[in-house]
This record gives C-alpha cells, sequence and structure tokens, in this order.
C-alpha cells in the first residue's frame, strides 16, 4: 500500500514531465518490460538493491540492461532517476502505476484476456474491438492461454471482470444445483 | 333437724320400753300406781333425757359433720361425674372430627394420587409423543439429507462427466462459436 502511494508520485511525475502520446506509450511499455526482466532476474535485482554495491557499478549495469533492451530515452531518464533515488525496490510498483495513469492520459484501458486456445489476429482484434466499445476507451489486451478454461474467454478490465469461459459455467452450474 | 328428730324417737322407743319393763310386762299390769309407776315414768324420763342429751351434745356435731363430707363428697363425686360425662362427651366429639378429618384426608389423598398418577401418565404420554416426533423429525431429516446427498453426489458426477466431455470433443470451430457468442454477448450488455 506504501510502496503504491510512492510508486504512485513517481508515475505522476513522469507522465508530467513527458506528457505527449508518443513518449508515454513507449515509456510504458519500457516501464512493463524492465520491471518483468528486473523482477524474473533474481541476481540482477539482488546486486541493484545491495547497499554495498556502488551507485556507479549499478548505473553501469542498467545502462548496459536500457541498451541492450533498446529502452527510449524518455524510459532510460526516468528509470536511471529511479535508481538515484534508490527506489528500484518498488519498480513493478511504479510500472503498473505509470501505466494506470498514462492510459487515463491517453484513453486506454487494460484488459486481460484469458483464453482457452490461442486467439488468431482476427479473433484478436475482434475481441479487442469489443472490449473496447464496452469500455468506451481504447483496450490494450494483454492476452493469455489457459486450457483449463476448456472454452471461452475471460477478459477483465480494472476490477471488472466478463467471464465467458467453459469451465466458469461449469462451475456455475455447480453452486447452483448444489 | 334429722338428728333432733332421730333423738326424739330413740328417747320415745326408750320410754315405751322402759316403762313396759317397769310395769313387769303389759300382761302383768293390773292395776296403776303413782308411786311405783310414775316413779318408773319420772326415771325413764330422766333416762331419756340424759340419752337424748348425750346424744345431741356429742354425737350430733360428729354425725352433721360426717353429714356434710358426705354430701359435699357426693356432690364432688357428682361434679366429677359431669366432668367426666363431658370429657366423655368432648371426646366422644373429638374422636368424630378425627374420623371425619381422617375420612377427609383419605379422600383428598386418594383424588390427590388420582391426580398425580392422571398428571404422570399425561407428561409420560407426552414425552413419549415428543419422542416420537423427534424420532420421527430425525428419520425425515436424515431421509432429507440422504436424498440431499444424493442429489449432489449425481449431479457433480453429471457435471465432472460433461466436463471430461467437453475436454475431449470441444474444437476450433466450437472455440470460434464461443468466442463469437462471447463478443456478442458484451455488444447486447453494451
Amino acid at each position: 500500500m506504501k510502496e503504491t502511494a510512492i510508486a504512485r508520485r513517481y508515475a505522476k511525475a513522469f507522465v508530467e514531465k513527458f506528457p505527449e502520446p508518443g513518449p508515454l506509450e513507449a515509456m510504458g511499455r519500457d516501464f512493463a518490460a524492465f520491471s518483468s526482466v528486473f523482477e524474473g532476474e533474481k541476481t540482477l535485482k539482488m546486486v541493484m538493491l545491495n547497499p554495498a554495491v556502488p551507485p556507479e557499478a549499478k548505473l553501469a549495469i542498467l545502462n548496459n540492461i536500457m541498451e541492450k533492451m533498446d529502452l527510449a530515452d524518455a524510459s532510460r531518464k526516468a528509470l536511471v532517476h529511479v535508481l538515484k533515488k534508490k527506489r528500484m525496490d518498488i519498480i513493478r510498483f511504479i510500472a503498473a502505476e505509470f501505466e494506470r495513469i498514462s492510459f487515463e492520459v491517453l484513453g486506454k484501458v487494460r484488459a486481460r484476456v484469458t483464453s482457452a486456445v490461442e486467439l488468431t489476429a482476427e479473433e484478436a482484434g475482434a475481441l479487442q474491438k469489443s472490449l473496447s466499445e464496452f469500455s468506451g476507451k481504447e483496450a490494450v489486451m494483454e492476452i493469455k492461454v489457459d486450457p483449463s478454461l476448456i472454452g471461452g474467454v475471460v477478459a477483465r478490465i480494472g476490477s471488472v471482470v466478463y467471464d465467458g469461459s467453459v469451465a466458469n459455467q461449469l462451475k456455475s452450474l455447480r453452486v447452483r444445483l448444489n | 333437724m334429722k338428728n333432733r328428730y332421730a333423738a326424739l324417737l330413740a328417747g320415745a322407743t326408750l320410754f315405751f320400753a322402759k316403762a313396759a319393763w317397769a310395769s313387769g310386762g303389759l300382761a302383768m299390769a293390773t292395776e296403776w300406781s303413782w308411786a311405783r309407776d310414775g316413779g318408773r315414768i319420772f326415771n325413764s324420763l330422766v333416762v331419756v333425757g340424759a340419752v337424748v342429751y348425750i346424744i345431741s351434745r356429742f354425737a350430733g356435731p360428729a354425725l352433721k359433720k360426717r353429714s356434710k363430707d358426705i354430701r359435699d363428697e357426693i356432690r364432688e363425686l357428682n361434679e366429677a361425674r359431669e366432668m367426666a360425662e363431658r370429657n366423655v362427651a368432648d371426646y366422644q366429639k373429638k374422636l368424630e372430627e378425627i374420623k371425619a378429618e381422617h375420612g377427609r384426608a383419605m379422600a383428598e389423598a386418594k383424588t390427590e394420587a388420582e391426580q398425580i398418577r392422571q398428571r404422570i401418565l399425561e407428561q409420560a404420554e407426552k414425552a413419549a409423543q415428543a419422542v416420537l416426533s423427534r424420532a420421527s423429525d430425525q428419520i425425515d431429516m436424515e431421509t432429507e439429507q440422504a436424498r440431499q446427498r444424493l442429489q449432489k453426489e449425481t449431479t457433480l458426477l453429471a457435471i465432472a462427466t460433461a466436463e471430461e466431455l467437453l475436454k475431449k470433443n470441444i474444437g476450433p470451430a466450437d472455440h470460434k462459436a464461443l468466442l463469437e457468442e462471447y463478443i456478442s454477448n458484451m455488444e447486447k450488455n453494451n
């Protein structure tokens, strides 16, 4: 909760500093990608959060990663700022809050979609269009495949879940008949 | 007064006996003689007077006292008798009352015993009814629970079977149809 509040301040400051749609979209993608790498690589995380490692060494590591990931300039400046403020421990919160705030600015909404099978581009496009119309904002889909759904899809936008899976229908049937 | 009369009567008896004796018997008294018979009468009167005097002087008070004591005793005995009769009557009355009370108590005890018996019987009957009712309810409840359990198990089994069948048989066309239905429902709800 405390991390979210702090992350919100950082995210808001970055959005205000780079308010144009181009940098905002790039930063959103970069933050999400960097956060995924940072949280996934335990060694990297341990080194970057270790107070015994000199700040210069941490900055060198960060620059190296950002170079390899080909991040946008705005993203690089923002991540360096976070490192200097010794707030790399909450980078995933900053990424999440940045996406939320930047999406509000850009009129977008994150739609987390889970499907029983891989969707074709045509199906994904139709679903994206439908979710955008439903939410009144441009839906940015994040698609996962989960065969346990048996069939159908589940979409989550914010705190709202639209469950059209066969597994959920069977579950509802179990509850209703019990 | 009675004592005096008795003394006079005794004196008269002695006088006539003395006179008879002094005369030498009735058969022998053929001729009255003032000197002889008058002296004899005088002597007799003197004796009689002495006897009367002695009796009235000494025996009278004793006899009076004895008479009074006897009357007192008779009166006391009468009083005692009357008291005893009253006591007997009281005891008789009390006995009757006790008998009546005993009768009433017995009757009440019988009535109460009968009421208690009835009450115990009613309570026992109620308890038996309650036990029967509870047993019946328990049987109904367990029957219903068993029915529900069976229904639930059957339902879960049916759903599990349906799930397995769906997993095996659902194909790309079904997935496409499900997605289209999902999008269609979303558009309807929009």
